[in-house]
């Protein structure tokens, strides 16, 4: 089977003010199969963003190689990887990044307006049927109240379930989680770790977490550690994917 | 806490430059619109005072006379002034208007003057401040003194040959002469002198234009007036300087004129710092917050804020110094062309650049600034610390945000209600000076309140989300902060546009039909250097020779022929042209269009009754069947008006009756025929026009002009769009400036919302639909400024119409839309609005998805 997302290799490296370099990932190699669920922790400013950035082709590697769904992203041109992203990916962040002046509905939505498209992959292309499968995201995110409400109105958690909803809509192979949950309170967290986990594995999407709450890192079928922009196995060694 | 705000002065500019430098900008562009036009405004009026200014150093009185044909002061009243007790001096003068000097290579416009050094009763030395050279006998032989400007620009100096001649009069009518001196003149206002008796043979007719009196130690000046105008029949006796201040009345209009115009660009200066200084406060919320926990009161930070806008106004103004100057160089022109052609003065040569002048643009243009930062500044400090700090959340009390929801809409449908009555129902509107132009500035004001409200109510549109330009629209739509302000500063500007282009083609529309219907004649023959129209009601204007006269008449031809005697006397202090046309002529009555009653108001005038102009009935409240005493004249009985004529070509004012009434109120010089201005003539059936004008020209040389009634036509309204193209210069600037306003918010959006735009890249956006997402937004900040700005652009042009111009000028205009030219300007504001989004946009485009480490 081939891999949703496969590393090869991958160097960042960033210049920095004083002419050095500073090597943020070092010959990081990672391959995640369909419904595999893979964890990353790791201290603040050891990696974990970048990776995810340069796994979504959001950031392109100094050395290595980024595969999505096989198709390998060096060389591809930026509104191509753009389209590969906005099909392929789906992005749940830190800060729920919505878009304030947008309903609830609406920025779930959003990734079908970006990619232009009415229908969602397995279904019979009903030009609404889009439009139904935001209204069952909303609606397993316990969200379908609060649709036509602005964003900006709606609580922390309920950002974050928002997220999540946007990010799964077209259903993605992959979906890359940057500390889903590091802005939210204990029983939030809880609450939108479960909902992240259950629809992941209802759609059999990849997923790559970074996070450095340990309960949530021990949720993944994988567990790694970024650690002087090395990839390492996070304690038990899993059968896992480091190479 | 000054210190550290100037410190961080630099970083936040490099941080944000745009944000610091595009209201620099629009505060230059407006103090340079401010600036231009005052200058213009300075260089026209020191034209003027060069034509009025008395030239005699220490003279008390000026006799000139009550009808002011040229020359109309007769020799004779010299000697009577200089007998008079109390006199201590007499300097007879005559000006010569358009005076232009050459030498083969080059040639100047210069005001002229013929003085009279023979008695001793024109001191050149005390005049002009000495420091000249004079060679009298050249002098004496029909030389010219010029101001050593003119002469270094001619590339002369005293015995060289020179020629002179009247502005108009053409090659043949240049003399040969020497140059009898130079002399340093002051502040450009320097004349050129000739001998009395050269200047008068230069004109072709003898007379005086004034007689300029300096009283003896002692006496007392009124006195000496009252018993002057006892002694002297039919003159006028005025103190030094009352003259000036005539003149400047004349240019009122115009100036006025000139002076909205760029008070638009200022106010469209002052949205666009009024908005910048919002993007700029809220990106900077939070460091307010800080300072306010930190124990700074309100009042010390709105100080400090508005402290940074003196800054910034500072060096706006500062850097619209050159762009005024620049300006008004560039305009010089065109505005001498207009004043050239509306006040027959010399074109103007030169501008100065005065300090207080400078001063004046600068401090209106700071002033506008902080009008334009203070309601921001004031908002913000009067928010809570807490809600400063709260990052993204910063909101006011629910009372004020209602207040700042609703009092901008509430307050400017109000400003548009009072200016729509004022449109509609001008009666109705209070009549006092510049009413018309308060309402007007109530609707740009108004109109510009109107964009937030208007943005709330259509946030419920839909666009075609699915692609980037549609959800470019929706979010302009939704976010009434980022969309408002810059609409409002495009909303004056295409308002403006719309109502001074739509005046100025309601004008033209008129003219034209005015023209066609006025001008009767087949032909029509002036003096040269006299084009008729507004000229041809000047003083100066000069008569037709006997020669010329002989020619029309004696023209195969020629049917019928309307002679034209023109003069100017004084009414309630302001000069009016008095016309005399032969009454009796069976064409006569169609030179006129009658405002009412054509029928009975041509019988009348049959009859030896007055028609007179728009202009002047509404001045002097005059309407058909009121009586007018006529000063100066011979018979001193009042005269009936039998109606009143549209006349597009004076706003001073004007009225005809019968010449041979005329002659005998007005009577000429004794032994001299009474003078002709102009001839009509009419053709017999089935003559070659064409063929006359050419015959007619052949036979008079250059010493008459003879067009016929199309190329009169033409003519006119040449002189029209002339008049009225130093308008484009101002609407150029206040589009550059909303367009610049324009930019400025999308450049900020880019900065505010590059999370935003981050996020749309990390969902697959690529770089055309971010940029498309800005071209949407731009899109609703146009179509709204065309919605709201068109609508207040129709209303101001009824103001101007039905209220400035029936007000100001005495003019009714017929309402004309030139729907080509504003179909163009719609075009142009979209083009600048595009243009001014292309930068922005291309920043967008360029962000990529790691800015998502910020927050949105």
């Amino acid at each position: 089977m081939t891999p949703v997302l496969e590393l090869s290799e991958v160097t960042r490296r960033y210049s920095q003010a004083d002419g050095s370099e500073l090597t943020v990932l070092d010959s990081v190699s990672l391959a995640i199969e369909p419904g595999e669920t893979v964890s990353v922790a790791g201290r603040s400013g050891s990696g974990k963003s970048t990776l995810l950035h340069v796994a979504a082709g959001i950031e392109v590697p100094s050395e290595g190689a980024v595969r999505l769904g096989g198709r390998d992203l060096a060389g591809l041109p930026d509104a191509e990887r753009s389209r590969l992203r906005g099909r392929s990916v789906g992005l749940v962040f830190q800060f729920f990044h919505l878009v304030p002046y947008l309903t609830v509905r609406e920025n779930v939505l959003l990734p079908a307006r970006i990619a232009r498209v009415r229908e969602v992959r397995g279904t019979k292309g009903d030009p609404r049927e889009v439009d139904a499968a935001a209204d069952r995201l909303l609606a397993a995110v316990g969200l379908e109240g609060r649709a036509r409400e602005p964003a900006r109105r709606l609580s922390g958690g309920e950002m974050q379930r928002t997220a999540i909803a946007r990010a799964l809509l077209l259903r993605p192979a992959l979906l890359l989680a940057d500390e889903p949950t590091g802005n939210l309170d204990a029983r939030g967290a809880g609450a939108v770790a479960d909902l992240l986990f259950r629809l992941v594995r209802d759609r059999g999407a990849g997923l790559l977490l970074a996070t450095h709450d340990p309960e949530l890192a021990a949720r993944a079928d994988t567990r790694l550690r970024l650690r002087g922009g090395r990839l390492f196995a996070d304690e038990r060694p899993p059968s896992s994917g480091v190479r | 806490m000054i210190r550290l705000l100037l410190r961080a002065a630099p970083a936040r500019l490099r941080a944000a430059p745009a944000l610091g430098l595009l209201p620099v900008l629009a505060i230059a562009l407006g103090a340079g619109a401010v600036l231009s036009v005052q200058l213009l405004n300075r260089a026209a009026l020191e034209t003027l005072d060069a034509s009025l200014e008395v030239i005699s150093a220490g003279a008390d009185l000026v006799v000139t006379s009550l009808v002011e044909e040229a020359g109309s002061v007769p020799d004779e009243a010299w000697p009577v002034v200089l007998a008079a007790p109390g006199v201590r001096r007499a300097a007879p003068v005559i000006r010569l208007a358009g005076l232009r000097v050459g030498t083969p290579d080059q040639e100047a416009s210069v005001p002229g003057w013929g003085v009279d050094m023979v008695s001793g009763s024109f001191d050149f030395a005390g005049a002009e401040g000495g420091g000249g050279t004079l060679a009298p006998e050249a002098f004496f032989s029909g030389g010219i003194v010029l101001p050593e400007r003119v002469a270094g620009r001619l590339g002369v100096d005293p015995l060289d040959p020179v020629w002179i001649g009247l502005d108009g009069a053409g090659a043949a009518g240049r003399r040969p002469t020497l140059v009898a001196g130079t002399y340093p003149g002051e502040d450009g206002r320097a004349s050129a002198f000739l001998d009395l008796a050269y200047a008068q043979a230069l004109r072709g007719r003898p007379g005086l234009d004034r007689i300029e009196v300096s009283v003896a130690e002692g006496s007392d000046v009124e006195t000496i007036g009252r018993a002057l105008s006892s002694r002297i029949p039919g003159v006028r006796i005025e103190e030094s300087g009352t003259l000036r201040a005539e003149g400047a009345e004349l240019f009122s209009a115009f100036r006025l004129n000139l002076l909205a115009l760029s008070a638009v660009s200022l106010l469209v200066a002052a949205f666009l710092v009024y908005a910048s200084v919002r993007a700029a406060l809220a990106a900077r919320r939070q460091e307010i917050g800080l300072y306010r926990a930190l124990g700074a009161s309100r009042r010390r930070v709105g100080v400090l804020l508005l402290g940074e806008v003196l800054l910034m106004a500072f060096a706006g103004a500062a850097l619209g110094i050159p762009v005024g100057a620049l300006a008004a160089g560039a305009s010089l022109d065109r505005v001498s062309a207009t004043i050239s052609n509306l006040y027959l003065l010399e074109r103007i040569e030169g501008l100065t650049i005065a300090p207080q002048v400078v001063l004046l643009a600068g401090l209106v243009a700071v002033a506008a600034a902080l009008a334009g930062a203070a309601p921001q500044v004031f908002a913000e400090t009067s928010r809570a610390p807490v809600t400063l700090l709260a990052p993204g959340r910063a909101s006011l009390s629910p009372a004020r945000r209602r207040f700042w929801r609703l009092g901008p809409p509430v307050a400017g449908t109000a400003l548009i209600g009072a200016a729509v009555w004022a449109a509609l129902d001008p009666g109705s509107w209070p009549a006092l000076p510049g009413s018309g132009f308060g309402a007007a500035g109530a609707l740009l004001i108004g109109a510009a309140l109107l964009p937030d409200a208007v943005v709330r109510l259509t946030a419920g549109l839909r666009a075609g989300e699915n692609s980037a330009v549609g959800r470019g629209i929706v979010a302009a739509l939704r976010e009434p902060g980022s969309t408002g302000p810059p609409a409002a500063a495009l909303v004056v500007a295409v308002a403006m546009l719309v109502g001074v282009s739509a005046l100025i083609g309601s004008f033209r529309a008129t003219l034209d039909a005015w023209l066609g219907e006025t001008l009767a004649a087949d032909i029509y023959v002036s003096r040269a250097g006299g084009a008729g129209g507004a000229r041809s009601i000047a003083s100066e204007r000069r008569a037709l020779s006997a020669e010329v006269l002989a020619a029309t008449a004696a023209d195969p031809d020629v049917r019928d022929r309307d002679l034209l005697r023109a003069l100017r006397v004084r009414l309630e202090g302001r000069p009016v042209a008095v016309l005399g046309v032969d009454a009796a002529l069976p064409e006569a009555g169609d030179r006129f269009s009658i405002l009412r009653d054509r029928e009975a108001a041509l019988a009348g005038f049959g009859e030896g009754e007055l028609l007179v102009s728009e202009p002047l009935a509404r001045r002097l409240g005059l309407e058909a069947g009121a009586a007018l005493s006529l000063p100066a004249a011979a018979a001193d009985r009042p005269l009936r008006i039998a109606g009143v004529y549209r006349d597009y070509g004076n706003e001073q004012g004007a009225l005809f009756l019968d010449r041979t009434l005329m002659n005998s109120l007005y009577p000429p010089e004794p032994g001299t025929p009474s003078p002709v201005h102009g001839a009509a003539l009419y053709l017999r059936e089935g003559a070659d026009r064409a063929a006359v004008v050419t015959r007619l020209e052949r036979a008079l040389g250059l010493g008459a002009n003879v067009v016929d009634n199309a190329a009169l036509r033409s003519r006119a309204l040449d002189v029209f769009d002339q008049t009225m193209a130093v308008t484009g210069l101002l609407r150029v600037f206040a589009l550059v400036i909303a367009a610049l306003g324009v930019g400025l918010f999308l450049w900020t959006l880019v900065r505010e919302r590059a999370p935003e735009v981050a996020l749309n890249r990390a969902l697959g956006a690529d770089r055309g639909q971010v940029a498309g997402g800005f071209l949407g937004r731009t899109l609703v900040i146009i179509g709204i400024s065309l919605l709201i700005g068109g609508g207040a652009g129709a209303v101001l042009t009824l103001l101007l119409v039905q209220v400035v111009n029936p007000g100001w000028f005495g003019w009714t205009l017929t309402l004309h839309w030139p729907l080509g030219v504003l179909a163009a300007q719609a075009a142009a504001v979209v083009l600048a609005g595009l243009l001014a989004a292309v930068l922005p946009a291309r920043l967008a485009s360029r962000l990529d998805a790691t800015a998502l480490r910020q927050e949105i």
